[in-house]
Parts: structure tokens; sequence; C-alpha cells
């Protein structure tokens, strides 16, 4: 029989270990439970879509009615506008992006006065219906500012674009650069694309310039012979027949063609390189983007008056701010505007590609 | 300290806290998902709620404007009392929508609340108007009221879609974020479980690894292996308790087989002493019958032998008789028992008396008692062998007169008795057989010895005090004579 006897082994990891477990499994399961809430939250609260407690408090709401026809102009203008608004928490509400299809320029101006907007920047037509509903509008408080074309009559805040003179005039520099390489010039048929509901005032105003402007600076040239004609840009599809059927008629094809909006300009571009007119007739365009100035680069297009549509959407918003901080603003805010001929256009596209 | 009140827990307690605070989890997380998917359902309602807003103040509108409408084409009560109630119930529609700058979808609905104002205004004055008969008025009034509920139906329409579209992107997305919590739900009710069974096997393990290897202890004891392990006696649950208490049952048991061993092995001991001893007596008997045939009859010749004497007035010779029947008396009666240590003195004397008879004077014997230790108990017959061997080895065939000296005295605990001759010594080899047991100095042959030697009267001494050293013989060379020293415990 062995006499060592009974060892006591203390097991002092009994206690110990059971704790451990204890302890660590507590722990896990905390880890698992707090870090899946967390993760859980975390995803919960990234999930883009959920608007129910949008907390975007603006400041103001302005309505944005342009006429339509003119796309890629507008949305130039409005995006500069909405850059603008954003600094002083405005909204800039596009009446367009909902009641466009049924509602046109004049029905969206309505709309925004029943609404009662904080301001209204209006690019459409006019006329006295419009004329009628900005005096309502600055009636009841509502500041009003026109793009484009302007009502010196109504009781409009401000106005921002260009001056339809100046405008003519940059058009008549184009008309004599053109008339300048030819030796011998001789008086040239000028065809003036322009809305059918242009007032006629805003035409005899272009003209009026362009035959100062060969007046002042050219006596020696024929003065060019205009043909008004209207196109219906209250169809986008009827511009392009219109223009199309234009080059259709052989006899009657003009020298130089002034189009007065970026639509006009693509449509004219388009059409004279489908009929294979290039050449034939000069077309002096209006807007830049991408496919103007290519046409411009590969003299298509004559050249193009540029509008500076980011300032003309800044000084709209900022016309309207302070128009409501202080009740009064300048009631004409001209914008920058610029000929892109051959030479320019060349530089613009190497700059397009850089920065691309 | 919470090591500490752990220990001290009950096992039900411990198991009880195990199983609680894993379950409370699962309950807590439970609870927690039961209260999000709540939440979110509640949210997958309210998404359309606003639907259901903007379509009733829709159907209010179409109510509001037919009634107006009826009422302007007959003019009659009943259709008044419908307009004042379309126009309170779209009034109310409208204050449910909320007007705020929060948000498009706000701004939207601001719209609408600002056009129904004026739709309202102009919807009242024209029925005014109607009321005061102002055709003229209230035809405007009507053409004005018909535009603008066109208007309002068209933001409210669109305001609708704009808010389905976006409630059913949301709808997918609470959808998704459903099943995504479906999905979190179960991976963490699976990783808790899991958790928990691998915590809970590894704490009633923990815990019953003890009991296990107390039952394995438990089986090497019944195997008669008292060498055991017993692991966390010091814990303070029932485990630690039983392991305690087995334990103390194992020492208990281990101490008290020892003490029976140690107890038989003593006995054992004794007997085998007893034993001895007893072997002895009868040696020394059988060698006293050897040498005196009858010592009875001896003893009685003797005594017939002094009686005769005594009548013959011959007095040496009564006393030489009366001497040699006490001393063989003295061999008869004592052999197996123990006697006082006078008596053993006076069988000495006796002795020498009678050699002294024999030889003619020859002995010169001398005692240095120390009376005090006279009665002293001792073993019978130790002193008179060693007389006899230092007589017959000692002095016997010496040139010189011999001395033969005896003393008793006492050293602390022992007593010393001291018999020592100036005769013919003994080597330091001789000295050493004889305390071995194997040298016999007398002779048991002679016919003057009593037939009993050294090596039995070492032995008796030795199985009387229980003691090994009993005697020193001490020598210093041939014919320095020898020295006997015999010790005995004061108390045997």
């Amino acid at each position: 029989m062995n006499e060592s006897g009974v060892i006591r082994k203390p097991n002092n990891n009994y206690g110990e270990r059971a704790l451990r477990i204890i302890a660590l499994s507590i722990f896990l399961m905390l880890i698992v439970a707090i870090g899946s809430a967390i993760v859980y939250n975390s995803l919960r609260d990234r999930m883009p879509g959920i608007v129910l407690n949008e907390t975007m408090e603006y400041k103001g709401h302005y309505a944005f009615i342009v006429k339509g026809e003119d796309e890629d102009f507008w949305r130039g203008v409005y995006y500069a506008a909405c850059d603008e608004a954003d600094k002083g928490s405005i909204y800039i509400e596009d009446l367009r992006d909902y009641l466009g299809v049924n509602y046109d320029d004049k029905d969206l101006l309505r709309v925004a006065v029943n609404s009662s907007v904080d301001g209204i920047i209006y690019g459409g037509s006019i006329d006295d219906e419009v004329r009628e509903l900005i005096d309502r509008a600055v009636s009841e408080g509502i500041g009003v500012v026109l793009l484009q074309n302007d009502i010196e009559a109504s009781g409009r805040q401000c106005f921002v674009g260009v001056n339809n003179y100046e405008l003519g005039q940059m058009y008549a520099s184009q008309i004599a650069d053109i008339m300048s390489t030819e030796t011998d010039p001789k008086a040239k048929t000028v065809d003036i694309l322009v809305d059918k509901n242009m007032s006629e005032g805003t035409t005899n105003v272009i003209t009026m310039a362009i035959e100062d402007y060969f007046a002042d600076n050219y006596p020696q040239y024929p003065l060019p012979i205009f043909n008004f004609k209207a196109i219906n840009s209250d169809d986008i599809f009827r511009v392009e027949e219109d223009i199309r059927s234009l080059f259709l008629d052989e006899e009657n094809l003009p020298d130089i063609m002034m189009c007065l909006n970026s639509i006009y300009t693509r449509s004219a571009y388009q059409a004279i390189v489908d009929q294979n007119r290039v050449g034939e007739v000069q077309i002096i365009g209006y807007y830049v983007d991408r496919s103007i100035l290519e046409a411009v680069n590969k003299q298509i297009i004559y050249s193009t008056v540029s509008v500076d549509t980011w300032e003309m959407g800044r000084y709209s918003v900022q016309a309207l701010n302070e128009y409501r901080q202080s009740g009064y603003t300048n009631s004409y805010m001209p914008v920058n505007t610029q000929v892109v001929g051959l030479r320019e256009a060349g530089k613009l596209i190497a700059v397009g590609e850089g920065s691309s | 300290m919470i090591e500490q009140l752990w220990n001290r827990s009950s096992i039900q307690r411990k198991l009880m806290v195990a199983f609680f605070i894993p379950i409370a989890i699962i309950l807590i997380m439970n609870v927690y998902m039961y209260v999000n998917v709540n939440s979110m359902i509640a949210r997958i309602d309210e998404v359309y709620d606003n639907n259901v807003r903007l379509n009733e103040l829709a159907e209010h509108l179409t109510e509001l404007h037919g009634s107006m409408k009826e009422y302007l084409e007959n003019k009659g009560t009943s259709s008044l009392n419908a307009y004042y109630k379309a126009d309170q119930d779209y009034r109310d529609s409208i204050d449910n929508i909320g007007k705020s700058y929060n948000g498009t979808i706000a701004i939207m609905q601001k719209n609408i609340i600002n056009q129904s104002d004026k739709y309202l205004e102009i919807v009242d004055e024209t029925v005014q108007a109607k009321r005061g008969r102002n055709v003229e008025k209230y035809r405007t009034g009507f053409e004005e009221a018909q535009v603008m509920y066109a208007d309002l139906q068209n933001c409210i329409y669109f305001l609708n879609n704009e808010q389905f579209k976006v409630n059913t992107d949301n709808y997918y997305i609470l959808l998704s974020s459903l099943r995504y919590m479906e999905i979190t739900s179960i991976v963490i009710l699976i990783i808790i479980g899991v958790v928990n069974i691998i915590a809970l096997y590894l704490l009633t393990r923990s815990m019953t690894r003890p009991l296990t290897e107390l039952s394995k202890a438990a089986d090497k004891v019944a195997g008669g292996d008292f060498n055991v392990t017993i692991v966390n006696p010091e814990g303070e649950d029932e485990i630690g308790r039983v392991s305690r208490a087995f334990a103390g049952m194992v020492d208990s048991m281990q101490r008290y087989i020892s003490e029976i061993r140690e107890s038989m092995l003593r006995e054992s001991r004794m007997k085998e002493s007893e034993l001895k001893m007893q072997n002895r007596m009868r040696e020394a008997e059988l060698k006293s019958l050897q040498a005196q045939i009858n010592p009875h009859f001896l003893f009685n010749t003797l005594n017939a032998g002094a009686q005769l004497a005594m009548m013959e007035s011959a007095d040496r010779t009564t006393e030489f008789i009366q001497n040699m029947a006490d001393f063989f008396r003295y061999n008869i009666k004592s052999i197996d028992k123990d006697v006082s240590l006078e008596e053993e003195l006076e069988l000495v004397d006796k002795y020498i008396y009678i050699l002294n008879v024999r030889f003619d004077g020859e002995i010169h014997y001398h005692k240095d008692i120390d009376e005090d230790l006279n009665s002293i108990r001792v073993p019978s017959m130790i002193l008179q062998p060693i007389v006899e061997n230092a007589v017959n080895y000692g002095i016997r065939n010496i040139d010189w007169e011999g001395h033969i000296n005896l003393k008793t005295y006492r050293e602390g605990d022992l007593i010393y008795i001291s018999i020592a001759d100036n005769g013919v010594g003994m080597t330091q080899d001789k000295i050493e057989k004889i305390l071995s047991g194997d040298g016999i100095a007398v002779d048991p042959d002679k016919n003057d010895s009593n037939g009993i030697g050294l090596g039995n009267v070492i032995e008796r001494i030795r199985i009387f005090t229980g003691r090994e050293d009993v005697m020193d013989i001490i020598s210093e060379g041939e014919n320095k004579g020898t020295e006997f020293i015999i010790k005995v415990p004061m108390h045997v």
C-alpha cells in the first residue's frame, strides 16, 4: 500500500476559469449584440432615399419659369441659379418638372403667383397676359426677375440678360466680317430666325442695331436684306421641320442665317449638313455647347454668340435676394456676351479637352 | 472580490448565473430586435400616410368644387350646406398637410396650401356673389376658380405621384432593411447561441471536473490506493465541501490503518521478544538441568549435610554447605523471574565464598555497592555468570594475586554494575564477538560452571530492558584485566 496519502491540489483555476469563461462569453455576446446594433443602425441611417423626415430647411422659395424650347441654355441658367441659391438656402423650383407637360410658361407663372412663392425668375414668352401676371405677383409682394426678354412696362424688379440692341450689333459685326472677305461685297440676304411670339419691337431693335452698326462702321457696305422667319417654338419638332424647309427652298436660300437661340442654331447646323449647303449659307448662331463649338471649328457654323448663362442664373437670384432684403434692386443686370469664331472655338475645344 | 463571491456561491447559484446571463442577453437582443422591427413596420405604415392624406385632399377639393358648382347652378340650401361642409373638410385636410420649408416635398405642399388659400378665397367670393345675385362677378369667379381648381388638382396629382415614387422607394428600402434585420437577428441569435453553448459546456466542465476527479479518487481509494489527488479542496461550494470531507475521510482511514499496523507490529515484536526470552530461559534451564541433574536432590542433600556439620559443630563446614545450598536454591527458583539487585549481589557473595573455599582464598573479592540501588529489579542470574567468567578466564591461571571488584553506581537514569578483574584481559576481537552474541565466554561443559553463557546473559538483559546497549566490556590489553559493565535503566 502506498503511504504518500491524499494530495490536496488547490484548483486555483476552478473558480477563476469559470469566472473567466462567463466573463468572456458575456463580453463576446455583448460585443456581438452591441456591434450588430451599431452596424445595423449605421446601415439604416445610411440608407438612401428615405425622405419622410427630410430636415433641409429652406429660407426661401423661388419659382424658375422659362420657355422650354432652348433646354440646354436654360438648364445652364437654372444650375447657376441653384448654385447661387444654395448659398442662401433658397429653393429654386423649376415648375416645368411637374407641370411642364400640360402647362405653358404663362400657366406656370400663374401657378407660381397663386402659390405665393417668394420670388419668380421668368424667361418665357412676353405678352399682356404675362405682364398682368407679373404685375399681380409684384402687387402680392413677389419679386419678379425677367430673363432674355424684358417688359419694361411691367412692375418686374429686374431684367437680367442681353440688351437686344447690343445683340444686334454683335450679329452685325459678324455679317460685316463675312462681307469683308469679299472683294466687292454685295448686299447679303439675311434670314433672321425668330420665335413666332417675339414682339415686333424686339425684332425692330435688332435690325436697327445692325443697320446702325453698318452705318457707323461700314458705310461703304450695302445694307443686308433682312427676312424674319417666324419659327413655331411651341412645338419642338416643328422647329426642326421649319428650319429644314428653309434649306429646301433653293431659290430663296439666304446668304446668312441668323439664329437667335440654341435650338435654331442646332437645327440649322443639322439641316445645312443634311442638305449639303455648307458654304452656301453662313450660319451665325447663338449659345455655346460642345456640338456648336465643333460645328464652328469645322466651319459649318460661321460663328456663334455666347451668352454667359452662369452669370444670368446667379444675377437673377442675387437680384431677388436683394429685393427680398431691401425692397429694391437693379432694374437691369447685363450679362457677359462674346462672339465665338473659328479661333475662339479652337481654343475652347482645347480647354475643354484639357479639362476633361 | 468577485472571484471570492463566486467561490463562495453554491453550484445552484453558479448554474443560475451561468444560465441567467446568456438568457438575459438573448432576451434583451430579442426585445431590441422586436422594437426595431416594430418601429420599422410602423415606418412602413407611415410611408403611405402622405399619399392617403393627399388623396383625401383631392377628394375634398373635388367635393368642394362640385358643391360650389352645384350651388351656382341651383342656389339650393342643401347645396349651400354641402358647400360649407365641403369647405370645412377641405380646410381640415389642408391643416393635416402642414406648411413648411422643410424639403422639396414640403415646398410643393406649401404651394398647394397657398393655392388652396387663394382658391378658397375665390370660391368664397364666388358663392357670395351668387348669393348677392351678382351674375358677372360669380361667372368670372367661377372661371377663375375653375382654372385654379385644375391647377390644384394637377399639383396634388403630381405631388401624390412624387410622394408615391419616393414612398415606394422608401417602402422597398424599408422592406430590404427589414429583411436585413431578419438576417441580422438570426445571425446574432446563432452567434449568441453558439457562444452560449460553448460557454455552458466549458463552465459545466470546469465545475464538474473536480467531481469527476473526486470519483476517480474514490475508485482508487476503494481499490486500496490512498495515493490520490483531490482537486479544489478549498472551494466553498458543495463540491469543495465534498472534496474536503473525502480528503479528511481518506486521511482518517489512512491514519487508522497506520495505527492498527503499528499496534500489530508492536504486538508482534513483543511476542517475538517474549518468545526469545522464553527460549533463553529454556536454554538456561536446560543448561542448568544438564549441569545439575537434580538440583532439588542436591539442594536437599546439601541441607542434610549442613545439619550434619552443625551437629558435629563444624561451623565452617556448616557455613560452606549452607552457602552451597543457597546458591543452588537460587539457581532453581529464579531463572525465569526478575529479582532485586541485592539478591543478585548476595548470590555473587555466595558464589565467591564457595570458590574461595574451593581455591583456598585465592580470589580477592571487593564490593562497592550503592545501597540505594539494591531494590532495582534485574533479570536473575546475570551477575554470577559474569563473575564466573572473570574467575575462570580472568584470574584462574595468573601468577599474581587475583582480584575481582564489583561496583554498583548510578549515572543519570542508568544504573551501572561493574565487575572487573585483574586477569589475563581480553582482545578487542573477542569483546566484539561476545557483545554480538557470537562468543561464549563461559564453557557450559566445564564442571565448575552453572552453564549460563555471557551471550545468554546479555540477551536476557536486552530483552528485559528493551535496549541494545546493555553491556560494555573494557580490557586494556593482555594481562590488564577485564571490566564488564552492565547498564540497566532505573525504570524498566
